[in-house]
């Protein structure tokens, strides 16, 4: 465990409305993650993996328990509050259909850097600086259906980045790319938390991205079942 | 920086096919609301301007009593109005602001053995207070008392006479043989069946020497009108006080019931083109949920999701509006050729007259039109857009991410 987390879940709880009944989500789910640390959610699908995602990125809400990002209270936020803490604490990463259509590469990019109120130069700074580091500067000028799902996934990766967040938060990074590109984007991750200190929680059920993770936290039924580190983290997966 | 209008933009114009029809809508509305305000714009200067011409003069004093009016002995020759003394034209003329004052009686007579309106005028006074008297062949009179009348073209048409013809003129008993010295238009037969006579023959004839049927005034300027007209009520008893811009008035008034009448037809064809924006708008929500998701989810705002998506809706009627104005001009200038106004001129009779073809050559197109055509294009767009933009600025994230 770390020390100085910079997410904390303590015994979270969600359940949704499903027909006449309820399907309970998440079941009492407590974790940390720390700076600069990979964490990887590993379990079948409807273990509750994209809900702890959606909670941690502040587009749920937990019925119980407690969510603190860079000393934030995610469960007490609201509204406005709520809004810029998406844009200023957390990036997201989904598993498709990303980035906007109607923007190119770079304005997708530059997006939340201007909903923060971000300066014209300092913006186009950051931008350039974003596209070079997950290497697709070349494409700044193209719009997403011209790219291919590794180029979508690594121009989501430059605007989770942009302001700085606390924790990139990524639902199924693999899901719709190759073997080939799934590699690359991992290593861009663990490039990512090595030089810049940045803090992971990917969701995944992908050996090639579990096996890059620096724990690993395995989920069945809305519970963490066990906890992984080092050498050890892929055997989530069993 | 990608702003939110070129981000409305660039979604709209992913869509060309959707985004033009939708557009027609609106500019189907405005074409119809401008050409419609146009044409009333245009009836209502012509209008005015048929006023002017058909009585030039400011006020008209008649007697407001029943005691005065006459039938004299004889058949035909009635006057149905009430008589005033002709002295009060020298009283009028003494007030402040009076340009010219001009007696006339008006009294009914034959003329070659038919019947008609008889204006006995004083043509150096008329003239000048009913600018408008149009002597199309000869001249009018300049005698008061000569055997000389300038008949009107409609009434020499029916006669078969022209300037130099001589005419037995008979008012009650009395009868005078008279010259006719000239032929006036108006451009209404109705007006043209009568004959102007000078004044003093026609006291003579008919016995109202010192009489007159009306007193008409000119001002000095169309802002001494109610000045004098309340001068004159005060001042003289007995007496109606007319004044022509209350004719004015009357023609604006049903003309603005016109533009009503115009405005509601324009608004249930723009309304039709609104609920085809919020049709729109209500699409591209549904589509785009997802991408409502995202950009909560990165942190944009209600309120920029809503700015979003009304910046679609202002852009639909922007250039819905701004087409409607095209369409709108081009109707206004081809209206003139094939319809309303054309048509006058192949009715049986009718005629063309010298001052009515630069009215109907093309309509009014005034900036006030196009700006009230244009705002209300836009403001029908923009408030069908509120619901759906509302709408889609109240998504929750987690579900529409979850949208494909």
């Amino acid at each position: 465990m770390s020390s100085n987390p910079i997410v904390l879940v303590k015994d979270v709880y969600k359940s949704y409305r499903y027909g006449r009944g309820y399907v309970r989500a998440l079941r009492g789910v407590s974790l940390e993650v720390g700076r600069g640390e990979i964490a990887c959610l590993v379990g079948p699908s409807g273990s509750g993996k994209t809900t702890l995602l959606n909670i941690v990125a502040g587009i749920d809400f937990p019925d119980s328990g407690e969510v603190v990002v860079d000393g934030v209270n995610v469960s007490k936020l609201r509204g406005r509050e709520l809004a810029q803490y998406r844009l200023r604490k957390v990036g997201y990463v989904f598993q498709f259909f990303n980035l906007i259509p109607a923007l190119t590469v770079w304005e997708n990019v530059e997006l939340p850097l201007a909903l923060a109120g971000v300066g014209k130069e300092e913006r186009a700074r950051t931008v350039e600086y974003l596209l070079e580091v997950v290497g697709v500067r070349h494409l700044a000028s193209r719009t997403p259906d011209s790219l291919s799902g590794g180029e979508q996934q690594r121009v989501a990766i430059a605007r989770a980045l942009a302001n700085k967040p606390a924790v990139v938060l990524m639902d199924e990074p693999s899901a719709n790319i190759d073997v080939e590109n799934t590699v690359k984007i991992m290593e861009l991750v663990a490039r990512l938390s090595k030089e810049l200190g940045q803090s992971f929680i990917i969701a995944t059920h992908d050996y090639i991205v579990a096996r890059s993770c620096t724990v690993s936290y395995k989920m069945r039924d809305g519970v963490v079942i066990a906890r992984f580190t080092g050498p050890d983290v892929s055997k989530a997966l069993l | 920086m990608v702003g939110v209008l070129r981000m409305a933009y660039r979604n709209l114009v992913k869509r060309k096919l959707r985004f033009s029809l939708t557009a027609a809508g609106i500019a189907v509305g405005v074409a119809l609301i401008l050409s419609l305000l146009s044409m009333t714009a245009t009836a209502e200067q012509s209008a005015l301007q048929s006023i002017r011409r058909i009585a030039g003069y400011d006020i008209a004093i008649v007697n407001s009593t029943i005691r005065g009016s006459l039938t004299l002995p004889g058949r035909q020759s009635t006057t149905t109005q009430r008589l005033l003394s002709e002295s009060i034209a020298e009283t009028v003329l003494a007030i402040q602001g009076v340009y010219a004052v001009t007696p006339t009686l008006s009294i009914r007579g034959s003329l070659g053995g038919t019947y008609v309106t008889i204006q006995g005028i004083d043509s150096a006074t008329y003239t000048e207070v009913v600018s408008t008297v149009n002597v199309v062949e000869g001249g009018m009179f300049t005698c008061s008392d000569c055997p000389e009348v300038v008949v009107g073209k409609g009434l020499a048409e029916e006669l078969n006479i022209s300037v130099g013809s001589r005419l037995a003129l008979s008012i009650g008993n009395a009868s005078r043989e008279v010259l006719v010295v000239g032929v006036f238009e108006t451009g209404i037969r109705l007006q043209e069946m009568a004959v102007y006579v000078p004044l003093r023959l026609v006291q003579e004839m008919s016995g109202l020497s010192g009489y007159v049927t009306s007193v008409l005034v000119k001002c000095v300027d169309p802002s001494y009108v109610d000045s004098v007209a309340n001068t004159i009520r005060g001042t003289i008893q007995g007496v109606t006080v007319v004044v022509q811009r209350a004719l004015t008035n009357l023609v604006e008034q049903a003309l603005s019931t016109l533009n009503l009448f115009f405005l509601s037809i324009g608004l249930v064809a723009l309304t039709a083109g609104g609920f085809g924006v919020m049709n729109t708008m209500f699409m591209a929500v549904a589509e785009r949920t997802r991408e409502i998701g995202i950009l909560k989810s990165i942190g944009a705002g209600d309120r920029f999701i809503f700015t979003l998506f009304i910046a679609e809706a202002l852009i639909i009627g922007a250039v819905g509006s701004l087409a409607g104005v095209g369409v709108g001009v081009l109707v206004t200038q081809l209206i003139p050729r094939f319809a309303v106004f054309g048509g006058a001129r192949l009715l049986p009779g009718a005629r063309q007259f010298s001052s009515v073809p630069q009215n109907i050559s093309g309509l009014t197109i005034t900036p006030q039109v196009v700006g009230t055509a244009v705002l209300i294009g836009i403001a029908v767009s923009v408030v069908a857009g509120l619901v759906p933009s509302y709408r889609a600025a109240r998504i929750r994230p987690a579900e529409a991410i979850r949208y494909v």
